[in-house]
């Protein structure tokens, strides 16, 4: 489910930075995202996922650096940066006493819209209770009301901060579906999650944040590549010898099978399994999650 | 800002509908009671009794007269019951709004904060002014039909008063809801500032303390009664209230758009 993106950059965050007091939310953070391109902020609790986010959004002013969204500084044009964004908070909460409709009619209104051209798709995909009140809805149906308010006009941008947040397994894997739809389409997404699969499945490349700073851009199969991956072999007589291979961690060692981690050039891996008397061999990349928990301890220790 | 204000507006009906019944309430009672204690020659005795800055705070009339009794009875105390409306509307509707998170679904759209607190207060006003059209309506349908000549002028002009003062205070709550986000906080603070400076302006008065410091209170610029002794209707104290709650509304948008609005 990935899509192509080209080399325009829509959403761009320089050097920026947002402190409360003495705590820093964000630290120095520089990144692109480019139109149809789905990144994906990943980051444990107070790591800064949701304060870059909502400075995009203009509910923060940056302590430095800078933030543009379709050229336009968040800033300076934060309303025209909203125009051509659709925004999805994480946990959104409503308006009681109004339906759906209501809070869909309001956001296309304050658009100077009538209908939103993605409306009907978004609803029916998502089976967001729009005629309910939204006091009485669950979590996970806000979030489905939440998710047509911030769909249903196509916006140029879509910012979504844990958008999968109280939704059912049908809900999720639809709303993969039209994100990886926008993408292709040309929209640019930006958004944050704790659930790995997702960001695994939709997006084109992650940014790691540890800390309000960012640990790591990559895409995911790149990141994966960077790190360690986990080899299986059976073999006859004497264990594979794999002095000059690159790191190896041997995990587990028995009667003639073995499993061992190893970062380093594969070809140099290849080379020493295929000299050694290797009857079987599995290897397998590392889960983002395995990837992600590696990031996040290595942060932690240093 | 239009649509955000009509929505507001459709859903803060119901408040203020409440809001009307009790303010009708008291009015209706006040004009009804009114032949029945007009003849009390010890009524006016026990007012011209009450210490200085008290008949300052209701106002210095003949309670003998229609007039004089709206007055005291109704009028002097009216810009309590609007300047508590005003906190606890600028409470909910500002307050309550980045407390309980709703504000990310308003400035998640392209609306400006101005727009969004503007909207605030021009349903804030409105709403005050409903209040006192309202009054007004019943002040002059009310004495006519109790067979009294109703002085349609000066209720007015009492009521624009009592509207300037309101407003004025609300937009000072405004202000203060502006960069406060619990809505009880800012309940608390409008009510207990309202009385605080309801009763201040007469103690003032009674300590014959500074003028400048006299005309810091909001209370000292409403001259209800004079305006329906017949006595005219003062223009500066007017003026002050106008300023003062452009000032205060001004302060309020400079603030909101200032801020940071943390989740």
């Amino acid at each position: 489910m990935k899509s192509s993106s080209s080399d325009r950059p829509v959403i761009r965050l320089l050097h920026l930075s947002k402190s409360y007091g003495k705590h820093r939310g964000i630290d120095d953070l520089t990144l692109d995202v480019h139109a149809g391109e789905v990144l994906g902020f990943l980051g444990p609790n107070g790591a800064g996922k949701t304060t870059a986010i909502r400075t995009l959004m203009g509910f923060l002013r940056p302590s430095a650096g800078m933030a543009d969204v379709a050229g336009m500084n968040v800033t300076l044009h934060s309303v025209e940066v909203r125009k051509v964004t659709g925004y999805l908070p994480g946990d959104p909460a409503f308006y009681s006493g109004r339906t759906g409709w209501d809070l869909l009619h309001l956001s296309l209104r304050a658009r100077g819209l009538s209908e939103g051209i993605l409306t009907e798709r978004v609803v029916k995909a998502l089976g967001a209770p729009m005629d309910r009140d939204v006091k009485k809805c669950s979590r996970g149906m806000r979030q489905k009301i939440a998710l047509v308010v911030a769909l249903a006009h196509d916006p140029q941008v879509l910012i979504l901060d844990e958008p999968t947040g109280g939704l059912d397994p049908l809900g999720q894997r639809a709303l993969l579906e039209i994100i990886d739809e926008r993408a292709r389409a040309g929209r640019t997404v930006l958004l944050s999650s704790h659930i790995l699969s997702e960001v695994e499945q939709v997006c084109d490349r992650v940014a790691i944040l540890s800390e309000g700073r960012l640990s790591t851009l990559s895409t995911v199969e790149a990141l994966r590549s960077q790190k360690y991956k986990e080899v299986t072999v059976a073999f006859d007589g004497p264990a594979p010898d794999l002095t000059g291979v690159g790191e190896v961690e041997v995990i587990w060692e028995h009667e003639g099978r073995m499993t061992f981690r190893v970062r380093g050039d594969s070809r140099q891996l290849l080379r020493a399994l295929a000299a050694s008397n290797v009857t079987d061999v599995s290897i397998t990349e590392p889960s983002l999650e395995e990837v992600f928990l590696d990031y996040y301890r290595s942060g932690e220790t240093s | 800002m239009i649509g955000l204000a009509r929505d507001l507006f459709a859903h803060s009906i119901v408040t203020l509908s409440w809001w009307l019944i009790g303010i009708l309430g008291m009015g209706v009672y006040v004009i009804a009671v009114y032949d029945s204690i007009a003849g009390i020659q010890d009524l006016q005795d026990l007012f011209d009794q009450y210490p200085e800055s008290i008949r300052d705070l209701f106002g210095d009339v003949d309670l003998s007269t229609v007039n004089g009794w709206i007055q005291v009875e109704l009028l002097s105390w009216i810009p309590l019951v609007f300047g508590m409306y005003g906190g606890i509307f600028a409470a909910g509707s500002i307050s309550r709004e980045t407390e309980q998170r709703t504000v990310d679904f308003v400035l998640g759209l392209p609306v400006s904060r101005s727009q969004f607190l503007g909207s605030r207060l021009a349903v804030g006003l409105v709403n005050l002014g409903i209040m006192c059209i309202t009054l007004f309506l019943l002040m002059v349908i009310g004495v006519a039909l109790t067979g009294h000549s109703p002085s349609a002028g000066r209720y007015a002009f009492a009521l624009l008063n009592a509207y300037l003062l309101g407003a004025a205070l609300f937009s000072g709550y405004v202000l203060i809801a502006s960069f406060t986000d619990e809505q009880a906080r800012v309940t608390g603070i409008a009510i207990g500032a309202t009385l605080v400076l309801y009763i201040a302006t007469g103690a003032l008065n009674a300590a014959d303390a500074p003028n400048w410091l006299q005309w810091l209170s909001p209370f000292e610029h409403y001259h209800s009664a004079e305006i329906m002794s017949g006595d005219g209707v003062p223009i500066l104290p007017q003026v002050v209230l106008v300023v003062g709650g452009i000032i205060a509304a001004s302060a309020a948008l400079y603030s909101y758009n200032r801020r940071d609005i943390a989740s």
